[in-house]
């Protein structure tokens, strides 16, 4: 086992960021961390990577006890922070260069490692560029290179991919993908469900700092097949039809988006009649069911949804 | 590191120019007043103003490469590598030190020259 979280706690001030939260990573693995921005993502990023010492619990890396100063975890831990962290007044290569120094690496070798990682993050024609002249796709790409140059057993993404280009996105995803095949261990934490789901093997769903559902997408979703999904198109959404819908027996869960309600219901229960008699009067556009996905997990879980919570 | 630390604060070209240009253009135009009206050593008083000047701009200089890496996200990343926090410190220190010792020996030695001449 490559890291183990045993019941950890973390409190800022009156705050509990994380609450009990336990999970296990094995070797060769995608971790899923997925979760609302303020749910104790980066917190437990950061207590792994030795950033934060927790307040109980205990965290192993490596089978090693992570107090935040053994260096031998270090070592095989890349670190990819959420903001984007090189500096902008040096080329890329001086910036990879001196990360990779920082891992002990020196002269032919980094030289050579430098060439490997500017082809893997596509920047090997702007390795005597600043980063200061780079779209946010390539300096993200620039912030995971500088992550991977010591060849980590165990790389730790923290949202990489916010605010970038869809193209810069699927690079990074792919780039998950291809390391994740070459062997090396990742724990991706994000809110936007269709990475995760991309790349993910296991998903952990946090809130309110602590696991509330762990499993491979499949098991995910199995644990809420039971439920139905209606969604109702309306020409213009209202709050108080939503406390209509939901004081309705059976009826799980209400989310309006976009003019739209996303209806709960246990399955093979038929509340149609009812539904279509309390959103007549809005005017129903259209009216369907659907299959569900992770992010009806995380909506049945936990009653929020996760784009909500960010914008 | 220390040398990644020297490159860094070396990129500033305009501000080291301007740093050294402008004491070496007062101390030319003061050597040319001196020499003109006999008003004394002036020369030495700016030198060891402008050394002075320069170990101050070294000192603010090492402060804000610590605030640029320790007050801001990269404080994490950088904590994040198996390098001693206390090493890093000492590199941005030193390499302030260098550069502002760099600045003054060159004042010290266009002044020198002047002197002389």
């Amino acid at each position: 086992m490559i890291l183990k979280m045993e019941n950890v706690i973390k409190r800022f001030n009156n705050h509990l960021a994380l609450d009990y939260l336990s999970l296990e990573v094995n070797k060769g693995e995608v971790i899923g961390l997925l979760g609302p921005n303020g749910a104790g993502k980066t917190t437990c990023i950061n207590s792994i990577v030795g950033l934060l010492p927790v307040d109980e619990g205990e965290i192993t890396v490596f089978n090693m006890k992570q107090d935040g100063k053994n260096q031998d975890i270090k070592r095989k831990i890349g670190f990819v922070t959420q903001e984007i962290t090189i500096y902008e007044d040096m080329t890329a290569k001086e910036n990879l260069a001196f990360f990779g120094s920082l891992y002990g690496l020196k002269k032919a070798e980094l030289e050579n490692r430098i060439n490997e990682v500017a082809k893997i993050i596509g920047l090997e024609d702007r390795l005597n560029d600043r980063p200061g002249h780079f779209s946010g796709g390539m300096k993200r790409r620039l912030n995971i290179g500088c992550s991977i140059l010591h060849n980590p057993e165990l790389l730790i993404m923290d949202e990489p991919t916010v605010g970038i280009d869809p193209q810069s996105r699927n690079y990074i995803l792919d780039f998950v993908k291809k390391v994740a095949a070459e062997g090396t261990t990742v724990i991706y934490t994000s809110h936007y469900i269709e990475e995760v789901e991309a790349v993910a093997s296991r998903i952990y769903i946090v809130d309110q700092g602590h696991v509330i559902a762990s499993g491979t997408l499949k098991e995910l979703i199995a644990r809420i097949k039971g439920d139905s999904h209606i969604l109702v198109d309306v020409k213009i959404a209202r709050e108080d039809k939503k406390d209509e819908l939901l004081a309705l027996t059976d009826v799980k869960e209400v989310v309006i988006k976009d003019n739209q309600y996303h209806i709960i219901i246990p399955g093979g229960i038929s509340l149609i009649d009812k539904i279509v008699s309390i959103l007549a009067p809005l005017g129903i556009i259209n009216m369907n069911s659907k299959q569900p996905t992770l992010e009806d997990v995380f909506l049945t879980l936990t009653g929020k949804q996760l784009r909500d919570e960010v914008n | 590191m220390l040398k990644f630390y020297i490159l860094r604060s070396s990129k500033e070209i305009l501000g080291h120019l301007i740093l050294i240009l402008l004491p070496i253009l007062l101390i030319s135009i003061f050597n040319y007043v001196n020499s003109s009206y006999n008003i004394g050593a002036i020369n030495s008083v700016l030198t060891i103003g402008f050394a002075l000047t320069f170990q101050i701009y070294g000192s603010a200089l090492s402060f804000e490469t610590l605030g640029q890496d320790f007050l801001s996200p990269m404080r994490n990343r950088l904590l994040a590598t198996p390098v001693n926090p206390t090493k890093i410190v000492l590199s941005i220190l030193f390499s302030g030190i260098i550069v502002s010792f760099l600045q003054t020996f060159v004042v010290l030695i266009f002044s020198f020259a002047k002197t002389i001449l």
